[in-house]
């Protein structure tokens, strides 16, 4: 059954992403291809501007992916349509299951396409060389695979807000649209605070740490501190990730009201 | 599938309404002596009532001996000509005691009303 | 009789607007059965609780003895009166989903009813009108082989000719043995094919009886009735 339910929400999603897909692609190209062409004035204009919009659209396709999670979820579970799908031989549990995993597919296959086309747009040698020799450096591989999960889970993040925020928002009998923004965004916010005070605590444990809090001539702190903080960064985000798929899951099972 | 037409008075119970005009319809040779009903789903279908109404008023018929169930095949009108005779016989005394009532209401006798019939009866 | 589904004691508010308040009723196998109240009486609420779309405040809901839940939703064909499907599918997709989440989902019957109103599978739902998505959803209701159909408002304004057309669909195609309620405040139109008649009010049961019954008793239409119970007499 959650095989079933997840096909036509990953179905859903996707179809309208998949524009988003292929413009993101097509922009990468040319903008690897005018990349041959700077000498010219033209072509650096060109250049220039293709490189502009390839930026913007990693960040449409991303956004994109979690607005149409977001619109799933709504329309399908609260919506007219929802007549429909609280009404499938499926437990509440199932059907919102079937959300959070296709959301992650989603999430996943969107931000493949943005590094894939990152790649494909601007990786070049000096790019090469760069990363070669950063990695060099001791624990920078980790340091920078780390902040790649960092941002992973932050997109993860901002989504699982938006659907706590629309699981709680949709109990209220009115103004249920306003209130789950609210709650979102709120949210967002508080928790991110909650984030900064656990890095906090963990100053108390590592010098170098507290001392991104203090005002410090050097402003410099070292690798091993980065490796703590993004350590304890990306722990945070997962259990901040599972506390709100899991709790949005015990409202969404407890049962809901439809418009 | 012999159609017919069926009217009805939501003010009384459809399923006696149903076992009039289902009575009328095979006395009528509407349905022919012998024949084969349609189905209770057709049938409630034709009517636009419900299948279990049908059956009720099929089951009425049944046990007036007009209709009889074969095991697997459905429902048969009844061969019993006398049977038959015997139910318009008794519709045609039903309007016969009508139609004389109604005339007596307006003043007119039996005897007269006869004439009337006589006269009128054929247009 | 056997009892198909069970209410008991249902209450349900929207903030401190009660709008069902302490409704019991059985619903027996092999019955048509009418919900009959007028608008906002509670007919829907109640028939969104029993297909699980609304929260319980108290009370309990069972079908053939169990709490409602997957095993309910497998064998009871519901249709709202929203449009509820996703319209960029075309029909033949809404036919597959049907197939794939419903066993009882008869595809030869929707295709033969489908027939009948000249649409063809490859149009998308979202180029038929709202009438047409309306007849596409009463006629995947109605290929389902369930033993509850409940139909919310199935003849909310519509014309006559399309009236007949619903009613004899629903007619033709509901599972034998199985029960129907329909819900409507268009009395007239359907009390000819109800076994047994529920009204309610003011999120109240008030009456529930056998049509015929209540015809002999009261020398009248059911919508008679329902109109001297729940409308202001006129006077003569």
């Amino acid at each position: 059954m959650l095989r079933k339910l997840i096909k036509y929400d990953l179905l859903w999603t996707n179809r309208v992403l998949i524009v988003y897909y292929a413009i993101t692609v097509v922009l990468s190209v040319l903008t690897r291809i005018t990349s041959n062409f700077t000498d010219s004035a033209i072509g650096d204009i060109l250049h220039g501007i293709l490189l502009g919009c390839t930026i913007g659209a990693f960040v449409n396709t991303l956004i994109n992916a979690a607005i149409r999670i977001w619109v799933r979820f709504r329309q399908n579970c609260y919506k007219d349509e929802a007549y429909l799908t609280h009404t499938l031989p499926a437990t509440k549990a199932q059907l919102y299951d079937s959300k959070i995993y296709s959301a992650l597919i989603t999430t996943l296959i969107a931000l493949a396409v943005v590094i894939i086309c990152f790649f494909i747009a601007f990786w070049n040698d000096d790019m090469y060389q760069y990363f070669h020799n950063l990695v060099q450096i001791e624990d920078m591989a980790f340091v920078l695979i780390g902040m790649i999960v960092t941002a992973v889970l932050e997109v993860i993040y901002i989504i699982a807000v938006g659907i706590f925020g629309i699981v709680l928002g949709h109990r209220a009998n009115n103004n249920r649209m306003v209130i789950s923004i609210l709650i979102g965004v709120v949210l967002y916010f508080s928790l991110q605070t909650v984030l900064l005070v656990v890095v906090f605590i963990a100053g108390f444990f590592d010098d170098s740490i507290m001392a991104m809090f203090k005002n410090n001539p050097d402003n410099s702190i070292g690798f091993d501190s980065y490796r703590t903080l993004i350590i304890i960064t990306d722990i945070s985000y997962l259990v901040l990730n599972t506390g709100l798929f899991l709790g949005a899951k015990k409202l969404f099972a407890s049962g809901v009201n439809v418009d | 599938m012999q159609v017919i037409q069926f009217k009805f008075d939501n003010e009384r119970p459809i399923y006696l309404q149903l076992v009039e005009q289902l009575r009328v319809a095979i006395v009528s040779g509407a349905y022919e002596a012998g024949s084969r009903l349609p189905s209770v789903r057709e049938l409630a279908v034709m009517a636009k009532v419900n299948p279990n109404t049908m059956q009720k008023a099929l089951t009425e018929l049944e046990s007036d001996r007009l209709i009889f169930t074969e095991r697997t095949n459905g429902k048969y009108v009844t061969n019993d000509q006398r049977l038959l005779a015997k139910i318009k016989t008794e519709l045609a005394a039903d309007l016969v005691h009508n139609y004389t009532s109604d005339m007596a209401k307006i003043g007119i006798t039996y005897g007269e009303s006869i004439k009337y019939l006589k006269q009128l009866g054929g247009q | 009789m056997a009892t198909l589904l069970e209410c008991k004691h249902l209450c349900k508010s929207f903030d401190r607007r009660v709008v069902l308040d302490d409704v019991s009723l059985k619903i027996d196998k092999g019955k048509i059965i009418g919900l009959l109240g007028k608008n906002g009486a509670g007919k829907s609420t109640l028939i969104k609780l029993v297909n699980d779309l609304l929260t319980i405040d108290s009370g309990q809901i069972l079908f053939k003895g169990k709490p409602i839940g997957v095993n309910s939703k497998a064998h009871i064909s519901y249709l709202p009166e929203r449009t509820y499907l996703d319209k960029t599918m075309t029909i033949a997709q809404a036919f597959k989903m049907f197939t794939d989440f419903y066993t009882d989902f008869d595809i030869d019957r929707a295709r033969t009813l489908l027939e009948d109103l000249d649409l063809t599978e490859d149009m998308k739902i979202s180029k038929m009108s709202k009438g047409m998505q309306e007849k596409l959803q009463l006629i995947l209701v109605m290929s389902r082989d369930a033993d509850l159909y409940i139909l919310d408002e199935p003849l909310g304004g519509v014309d006559p000719a399309t009236r007949d057309h619903i009613l004899d669909t629903i007619l033709s195609n509901f599972k034998e043995g199985s029960s129907v309620i329909i819900s409507t405040h268009l009395i007239s139109d359907v009390e000819r094919i109800l076994d047994d008649v529920i009204f309610i009010d003011k999120g109240q049961i008030v009456l529930t009886g056998a049509a015929d019954k209540l015809r002999a008793k009261h020398k009248a239409s059911i919508n008679d009735i329902f109109r001297s119970m729940f409308y202001a007499k006129k006077t003569h």
